[in-house]
């Protein structure tokens, strides 16, 4: 598992990635499709993951539907047209972190 | 898989409402995610209490209510960015137009006062204000959240109070004595006390406390507490030195006309001796009208006057130009400046005509040129002599008259 330092970074990244993936998804089903993704090497802290949807919420980003599941309440997020337009930045801004972070590094040195 | 009861979910959700987790969306969020997890993990002989108590401590670090509080940052700081980019270009941009406008300003240039109002203007209700909500959101402590929250307040007045005396806005005087006010009774006090408590802190503190003390002194000793004295001697002096040659002129007249013997001479001389003191009278009741309507209706010396409206040159010109604020006593002069223009052209075609003298200078009733921001204007008489000017430039202009009609008689009949 890697630590919350690094998945701090990135998990706005996650979020909206995967929700421009699929229709909708509650807070649980993120946690657990990300843990499946990555083979639990990345989980998703409750303690970020609340927070951050919120914020997005708040942003216009994301939209929500609520829906009753047995005793209680569901809230279904999902992402918005400036949504999607954001994930497809956070995505490219990120895959150009990695090339640099790769270089930087030294991890392919012949590379650039 | 196990499905939670009513009872149950009941439970859960007040356990979170119990430790801290306020915002009802985020209570229902919390609350479906504990119920997913808890109905995943729990199997057929585990009891419900049991797996909610070992499931519960993963959501936090401490406690429960840092997901609340984190929420509130991050809604809180949804714009922590475009704030601080603000913030940022507002202060270049105030450090800028106000370094620039100084400028201007000294080299007499236009466009000093607009760059100046800017500058200010965006220092104190932008730049300053996104200081202190971003810096305050960093402090933890109250203490230093008031110290951020005075020196801010400080700052804003400081700024204010020097854009208002620089344009020569009224109530300057006040925001000044109000930003010392804050600096020395509350800021300093509340600084020097909340850091010498803390060994860490207290050197830095007492040598801080010292220069704010000294520099805040020095800005106190820069103030004009009172106008400046050599205008106060320079206004005496001016004025004794009027009475003085105008006692002298009168005496000197006074044994002119005595020395008239021929008869034609004599008496128009005494048409001109009634015209005069007609025209000295008029200037003495503008001038006394204006030290009433200025002093508010108390008694107070020239001397004391010029200290009251020192550099206030709008109250002269609402004397001569505005006539807003008159009282019916008062009312009776409105149009005294009018009069006097009349009465001393009248005066002057007298003279021009019996004794074919010329009149110039202050008794040019054509007006002349004033140097305006903008170069050489031509204004009338009533704007070049009375319009914009200090109190004491205004007396010393109607001294000037009397002083001069008091000559122009006493060369008609000598």
């Amino acid at each position: 598992m890697y630590s919350s330092e690094l998945i701090k970074g990135t998990l706005k990244t996650i979020i909206l990635k995967l929700l421009s993936d699929s229709n909708e998804m509650y807070g649980y089903e993120l946690t657990q499709r990300v843990k499946e993704l990555t083979g639990g090497k990345i989980q998703l802290t409750e303690g970020a993951l609340y927070p951050t949807l919120h914020a997005l919420e708040a942003q216009g980003v994301l939209t929500t539907n609520v829906v009753n599941v047995g005793n209680r309440i569901r809230k279904y997020y999902s992402i918005t047209p400036t949504g999607k337009q954001l994930a497809n930045e956070k995505v490219n801004e990120y895959a150009e972190f990695i090339h640099t972070m790769t270089f930087l590094l030294g991890l392919k040195p012949n590379m650039g | 898989m196990y499905v939670l009861d009513k009872a149950q979910v009941d439970y859960i959700l007040n356990d979170i409402r119990r430790n801290g987790i306020e915002t009802e969306e985020l209570q229902y969020n919390l609350l479906d995610h504990i119920c997913c997890v808890v109905e995943n993990e729990m199997s057929p002989d585990q009891s419900f209490e049991a797996v909610y108590t070992n499931v519960l401590p993963r959501f936090f670090k401490h406690q429960l209510r840092e997901i609340q509080e984190e929420t509130n940052l991050l809604l809180t700081f949804k714009n922590y960015y475009a704030m601080k980019k603000v913030m940022i270009n507002s202060g270049l941009f105030s450090a800028v137009t106000f370094t620039v406008g100084s400028i201007l300003k000294l080299a007499h240039l236009p466009g000093a006062a607009i760059l100046l109002i800017l500058g200010i203007a965006s220092m104190s209700f932008v730049f300053l204000p996104l200081f202190f909500l971003l810096k305050s959101k960093e402090e933890k402590v109250k203490s230093a959240k008031i110290i951020l929250g005075t020196g801010v307040v400080f700052g804003i007045l400081f700024c204010l109070s020097t854009l208002f005396k620089v344009m020569h806005w009224p109530y300057g005087d006040i925001l000044w004595f109000f930003a010392l006010g804050i600096l020395f009774f509350i800021f300093l006090p509340i600084f020097y006390f909340t850091g010498i408590r803390k060994p860490e802190t207290k050197m830095n503190t007492i040598l801080a406390s010292i220069m704010i003390l000294t520099v805040g002194g020095l800005l106190f000793t820069l103030t004009n507490l009172r106008p400046n004295l050599n205008k106060e001697s320079a206004l005496s002096a001016s004025n004794a030195n009027y009475s003085s040659c105008l006692e002298k002129t009168e005496l000197l007249n006074i044994s002119r006309y005595k020395q008239q013997t021929i008869d034609s001479l004599h008496v128009k001389n005494e048409v001109l001796r009634r015209e005069v003191g007609i025209i000295i009278g008029t200037i003495n009741e503008v001038k006394n009208g204006f030290y009433a309507s200025v002093s508010d209706g108390q008694k107070m010396s020239e001397l004391e006057l010029c200290e009251r409206f020192n550099g206030d040159f709008d109250k002269v010109a609402n004397y001569f130009f505005k006539q807003t604020k008159m009282n019916p006593e008062e009312d009776k002069l409105k149009s005294h400046l009018p009069n006097l223009k009349v009465a001393l052209g009248k005066f002057k075609e007298f003279v021009g005509s019996n004794y074919t003298k010329n009149v110039a200078s202050i008794l040019d009733l054509a007006g002349g040129r004033r140097l305006y921001k903008t170069g050489l204007k031509q204004v009338s008489w009533e704007y070049l002599y009375f319009n914009a000017v200090p109190f004491e430039v205004a007396v010393r202009n109607l001294n000037q008259l009397q002083l001069e009609i008091r000559i122009i008689e006493s060369s008609c009949i000598q």
